[in-house]
């Protein structure tokens, strides 16, 4: 049962990332192109925050901690010791899973809102550090840059060489299916740990803490590993963002980021493995209709995500797993249906 | 001893101010079991309420305090019709509320920046001067503040103790479902609740904004050290809140002392992160009220 679930997932993973793969050959202009990478790296910095908290039911919310640590490692890698992105992006896993363990550790005993006051207030640590880093650390010319660039943010510290591999025109295409395979690998590795004993582990843990530790479930022991796990791909999204963006800021630390992903993940539907991908798509489609109106952008996800959440706080994956099962249709269950355990407790 | 003296007194100074940001947090936890990441959209909001009065309206300088509580009577109203009504006392009602209340916060930060614009003001409801003692002093403001609070705390407890309503708010933060087997109307008791710690957030966010400038995100800061307040002092605990407020000033200032001022933030989460680590429910607090 298990099993064939498992096959199915990673079926329509393989097809999915096979139909965006793709996509580059209907010619679309740079700017959508652009627009999609972003987006593909905000789903796969999700698809790990969901893991946390949508199957684990652990409430951290500084996920953008782990993202802001691979960025940083990949920029400050590259701007000091001009390392390529290509190599730093096992170290920027690495700084996200490092971060993610210190934060999982510091909130073993921690549960509910206080998880949330911690994490939140070691993203909002890492982001005062950041912007009131002033301290002359280099000078070029007259100006002078502090270590990690303050509020500013640090840039041109190197890309991935796309420019050189496979000329001007195809860049955006080469930033594109990085980011994808970035996307890819972090789903492919959610859809075997959420079927396998772990994942098993995990949602015990979210539904009932009490009974999984009668079963033998090692509470802490699980915290750790789906903390380090997520850390790792989370860090990993953050190398190919400053690889890709070229810059990297503290602005990825601010409210609005976090709750822009907060909205992908509650829209897509909590702790449903197409969640965090159905919420990308929603997000992007509500981003462009709102250009026009840039001073109300947060806004905007903000309404969807209060609408979603008290209407249909299944999210998208769940209504239409629910569509689904309720046709007879011979898709059923791929998007998780109802009985699965895939749901709400 | 100078020295000694001078931590001291601005100690006290950033304690009452913590406190004050805290207060409406904690009421708020304490009796509806919702962390309000919207605190800092009340304080906004109170400042702003201040602001409109005063400088729009034309009212004295002491009005402000009035606009101060309506503005953020009226977050409490708006929150409790527009998403706690719908989710209180529902499966995950905990997170549900919290991310509600963030979504929220962006709104209101939005609606300040787009409406009133994002240029900082000074905020009217303030005094000048300090009590000069050789040298250094206390600014009149801080003594406000002090008193504010105070007044504030010792009617809340009133409230809480020995009126009718307290005793309904303690009911339904015990047990919702036996408060309404009860004949407590739920909703209405959270709705006052809500009301009432909007009026506390709206003055303590005039209080406050004296000392800096009011801006539409002036209430981030305060809300990050009320979270972290209410955290050590035990999540619901007013009086936890209070000693952990000028404990926590006290770490930070020393610090801040010692290692220079960008230390403050960091040095003030390793304390709590340790304080937790001894006492997961903070220091005053009960073991974690589990809602379903």
């Amino acid at each position: 049962m298990s099993n064939d679930r498992l096959r199915k997932d990673i079926f329509v993973a393989v097809a999915v990332f096979a139909g965006l793969a793709v996509l580059p050959l209907a010619a679309p202009s740079s700017y959508v192109l652009g627009q999609a990478t972003l987006f593909l790296i905000w789903a796969a910095v999700v698809t790990q925050w969901n893991l946390v908290l949508g199957v684990a039911g652990i409430l951290s919310i500084g996920q953008m901690a782990l993202f802001a640590a691979g960025g940083y490692a990949v920029a400050l890698l590259g701007l000091y010791f001009s390392i390529s992105p290509w190599w730093s992006l096992p170290i920027a896993g690495l700084a996200g899973m490092a971060v993610s363990l210190l934060m999982g550790s510091a909130t073993l005993r921690l549960r509910g809102a206080y998880v949330v006051v911690v994490t939140l207030a070691i993203a909002m640590v890492m982001y005062q550090l950041i912007v009131t880093d002033v301290e002359c650390f280099r000078k070029l010319e007259i100006a002078c840059y502090s270590l990690t660039g303050g509020a500013r943010g640090l840039a041109r510290f190197g890309d991935f060489g796309f420019t050189k591999l496979f000329g001007y025109k195809l860049v955006a295409t080469a930033d594109y299916l990085l980011a994808l395979a970035c996307l890819a690998l972090g789903t492919l590795f959610a859809i075997v740990v959420v079927h396998s004993p772990y994942g098993r582990a995990f949602q015990a843990m979210r539904d009932n803490e009490v009974c999984a530790a009668a079963r033998g479930i090692g509470v802490a022991k699980y915290q750790l590993i789906v903390f380090a796990a997520a850390g790792f791909f989370t860090g990993l999204a953050g190398g190919v963002y400053a690889g890709v963006m070229k810059t990297f800021g503290p602005q990825v630390l601010e409210l609005p980021t976090l709750l822009f992903l907060l909205s992908m993940m509650v829209v897509g539907g909590r702790g449903r493995v197409w969640g965090p991908i159905l919420g990308t798509i929603a997000l992007a489609v509500v981003d462009e209709s709102f250009r026009d109106l840039a001073q109300w952008r947060n806004t905007s996800y903000a309404l969807v995500l209060i609408l979603i959440l008290l209407f249909m706080p299944e999210g998208l994956a769940g209504r239409l797993g629910w569509l689904l099962t309720d046709l007879p249709s011979r898709f059923g269950g791929l998007f998780g249906t109802r009985k699965s355990t895939w749901g709400q407790p | 001893m100078l020295i000694l003296r001078d931590i001291l007194l601005s100690a006290l100074t950033l304690g009452a101010l913590y406190a004050a940001s805290s207060v409406a947090l904690s009421l708020i936890w304490g009796s509806v079991g919702m962390l309000n990441l919207a605190h800092g959209a009340y304080l906004a909001v109170g400042a702003y309420g201040s602001l409109i009065l005063v400088n729009w309206l034309g009212f004295p300088w002491w009005a402000g305090v009035i606009g101060g509580a309506a503005g953020g009577m009226l977050m409490g109203l708006i929150t409790h019709v527009l998403l706690l009504r719908w989710v209180f006392a529902k499966p995950n009602f905990e997170i549900n509320i919290i991310i509600l209340t963030m979504a929220l916060s962006t709104i209101v930060i939005d609606m300040i920046n787009n409406l009133i614009g994002p240029t900082s003001a000074r905020q009217p409801f303030n005094l000048d001067g300090r009590i000069d003692i050789g040298g250094s002093g206390i600014a009149y403001q801080t003594l406000l503040i002090v008193a504010g609070c105070a007044v504030m705390i010792v009617v809340l407890q009133l409230v809480m103790k020995k009126t009718k309503l307290g005793r309904a708010i303690r009911a339904v933060s015990q047990e919702p479902t036996a408060a309404r087997l009860n004949g407590i109307p739920l909703q209405t008791v959270v709705l006052k609740v809500m009301l009432l710690a909007g009026f506390v957030a709206g003055t303590s966010g005039v209080l406050l904004t004296a000392f800096t400038t009011v801006y539409p995100t002036v209430g981030l800061d305060p809300l990050l050290k009320a979270l972290i307040i209410c955290v050590v002092g035990g999540l619901g605990s007013i009086p936890g809140a209070l000693i952990a407020a000028f404990m926590l000033a006290l770490v930070e200032v020393l610090v801040q002392y010692g290692l220079g001022t960008k230390w403050g933030f960091p040095a003030l989460l390793v304390a709590v992160v340790f304080v937790l680590i001894l006492r997961p429910n903070g220091l005053f607090g009960q073991s974690a009220q589990v809602r379903n």
